[in-house]
């Protein structure tokens, strides 16, 4: 009868653990069950993997993304030495391929954080403070928001002929606004809560209580804002590149090994496929992260 | 109604300011000095140059320098010869009258002249597309409404998904390998169809003739592929806004009022439903024309599709500082204006708008 009892506490006590489960816990839990994004997040890992070891990768192979070797050009896939061909130089293509996920790859990576950082701080002090400060910032947007976003893009990296920083630099200047819009209307309806009542009256200064009570608690719409800002940079990335304004040649990106890829067409299909597969798929990868990830956030859906 | 459309078009007034505030910031990044950039010739002497400087104004302060591109000089004297007395009347009447100065590559021609000749072209393009971009995505996504969790529904949310993630210029090149090459070429020539020659046209808007192109019923085959590609993103979001837009309304009370008081399945969806879920569709009216604005330099592009994209492409290319500015000025007024029809559509569409 006392080990009924005890079997009985245990398994209250185990349900009680079941309802204290964190907010991150419960959104990890969803997160297992949910097979599509996390066969997305293998696949984006993997290709960030093999970005990472390119240099280790093609040195192993015995392949090099810029050595040109003309009488060897357009040579098809499984070719000997080169298992997915050469372009028109005779210049390995899986090794273009994978140097260039490093540039197309890194360069989202790194201006979707920075996006992320600029908008964040900008939308917090316009939705916490409001008033002149919020209406300027609000102006703004929608000023720089009117010029459509691709004229302004290709207009400034045509005039800057950017280095992969400097295209991050740019892709930040011009992207912070998305962010700072969901940011400002969160704060907005954050800073009337309780709790920030309640950190005000204690004394805790405004920055304290916009980024210790305030952002904390958009974080789960900050991660799913990164992930579909990646997806839209690669396409931005790539677009501009193809268009020959973004990173340009010798430098591989997978958006402007596409550049001269059609008018070999005849000679070198994979040359025009492969590397629009590549982006296609990091970009529909990127958007099943974002969908699942928002899905294992949402309190409303049961874990 | 005359009150709020009044009250919208000054509320952009500060916007194209902005607008033109930020163009200006922009063209100072432009490398090397505008003196020889302007003047185009290598064996200036010095004091000619000096004197085109001050005619210029290139060391005055900036805040100057951009009041000048805006709204001219005509009206002042300028001092050219640096004597300290104005001598020389300016000769520039500012952007807002229409003077975007030169095109480098078209010597002596206007931009907005150049502009307004390859506008047709591309506001032709849009049409097409949003013509059929919005009638095929609301279709797909009222249907994909109606048999929710069905086969349909799945489909159309993969093609949405695939929508979004395919870049469109890779859409573009692939729609162009397809219908130039491999379909006429490796498939149908060897069954004995046609000679291998492209099934539609691979680029441009009318077939090169003299004395401009022939009315559209005689080139829309010009226009198929651009417009799908076009279309197809289109489709893509607005097929999935519409299905929510339309569960959403499923559950609202004069829905059950409907469907209580009898009405059969069809008019409870397309009455009642279809009409109300179609509003929010105004609003996002204007950002897709924003949309395919900005897009419009990438198809253009592809299809060499003769309007302003690809004339900023070409301006970009050439380096023709002028009237690279006079298209994204162009372009960001003609996008300004495309948000406030849409909320002008969206007022008179929905009437429990307040003004």
């Amino acid at each position: 009868m006392n080990s009924n009892k005890i079997a009985k506490l245990d398994a209250k006590s185990k349900r009680d653990e079941r309802q204290s489960l964190t907010m991150w816990q419960r959104s990890l839990r969803r997160l297992r069950r949910d097979k599509p994004t996390l066969l997305a997040m293998f696949t984006v890992l993997l290709f960030a993997l093999l970005s990472l070891l390119a240099p280790l990768l093609s040195d192993v192979m015995g392949i090099n993304p810029n050595e040109q070797n003309v009488r060897n050009n357009y040579a098809p896939l499984f070719s000997e030495g080169h298992p997915l061909g050469t372009d028109e130089l005779g210049r390995d293509h899986l090794s273009r391929l994978l140097y260039g996920g490093r540039i197309s790859l890194g360069i989202a990576f790194a201006a979707a954080f920075l996006t992320l950082g600029i908008g964040v701080a900008i939308g917090v002090c316009a939705g916490f403070y409001g008033g002149k400060l919020d209406d300027f910032i609000n102006w703004f947007i929608i000023t720089l928001n009117s010029i459509p976003g691709l004229f302004l893009l290709i207009l400034i990296s045509a005039l800057l002929s950017p280095t992969p920083l400097t295209l991050v630099l740019i892709f930040a200047i011009l992207g912070w606004t998305g962010v700072t819009r969901l940011v400002r209307a969160e704060t907005y309806s954050i800073k009337e809560r309780e709790y920030v009542l309640a950190a005000r009256a204690i004394g805790a200064s405004p920055f304290r209580i916009m980024f210790v009570h305030i952002v904390p608690n958009i974080f789960s719409l900050l991660i799913v804002s990164l992930v579909l800002g990646m997806s839209g940079l690669i396409l931005a990335e790539s677009a501009l590149s193809y268009l020959g304004f973004g990173i340009r040649a010798p430098i591989p990106t997978w958006g402007n090994m596409l550049s001269g890829a059609f008018a070999y067409m005849r000679r070198a299909p994979h040359l025009l496929f492969l590397p629009g597969i590549l982006i296609s798929v990091t970009v529909f990868c990127f958007y099943l992260i974002g969908d699942g990830l928002r899905d294992a956030f949402d309190p409303k859906i049961a874990a | 109604m005359q009150k709020y459309i009044l009250r919208r078009i000054v509320q952009a007034l500060p916007t194209l300011l902005g607008i033109t505030f930020i163009v200006y910031f922009i063209m100072l990044l432009v490398p090397g000095d505008p003196v020889s950039l302007l003047a185009f010739d290598p064996t200036l002497r010095q004091d000619e140059r000096d004197r085109l400087a001050r005619q210029l104004g290139v060391n005055d302060p900036f805040i100057l320098q951009y009041l000048r591109w805006l709204i001219g000089d005509d009206w002042m004297m300028v001092d050219t010869n640096a004597d300290g007395e104005v001598d020389a009347w300016g000769d520039n009447y500012g952007i807002l009258r229409g003077d975007f100065g030169t095109s480098f590559k078209f010597r002596g021609s206007n931009p907005l002249t150049l502009i307004a000749e390859r506008l047709g072209a591309t506001i032709e393009l849009n049409i097409a597309v949003l013509l059929v971009g919005l009638t095929s995505g609301i279709t797909i996504g009222v249907l994909a409404a109606v048999s929710r969790g069905g086969w349909f529904d799945k489909s159309t949310r993969v093609l949405a998904v695939v929508g979004d993630s395919v870049p469109a210029f890779w859409l573009g090149l692939m729609v162009l390998v397809f219908f130039g090459i491999a379909l006429p070429r490796d498939i149908l020539e060897p069954m004995g169809i046609g000679n291998g020659s492209p099934l539609l046209p691979m680029g441009g808007r009318c077939p090169p003739v003299r004395g401009g192109c022939p009315p559209i019923f005689l080139r829309i085959h010009f226009l198929i592929l651009p417009t799908a590609v076009s279309a197809f993103g289109v489709i893509a979001v607005w097929s999935r806004y519409m299905r929510a837009s339309m569960l959403e309304t499923i559950n609202a009370d004069f829905m059950r009022t409907a469907r209580a008081k009898g009405l059969n399945h069809s008019q409870v969806w397309f009455r009642h439903g279809l009409r109300n879920a179609i509003l929010p569709f105004a609003v996002f009216l204007g950002p897709t024309f924003v949309g395919l604005l900005g897009g419009s330099v990438i198809i253009e592009r592809i299809f060499t599709w003769p309007g302003v994209g690809l004339l900023t492409f070409d301006a970009l290319v050439s380096r023709d500082y002028p009237m690279v500015m006079a298209n994204v000025m162009i372009a960001s007024v003609l996008t300004v204006l495309g948000y406030i029809l849409s909320d002008i559509l969206y007022a008179i569409f929905d009437p429990r708008v307040r003004f």
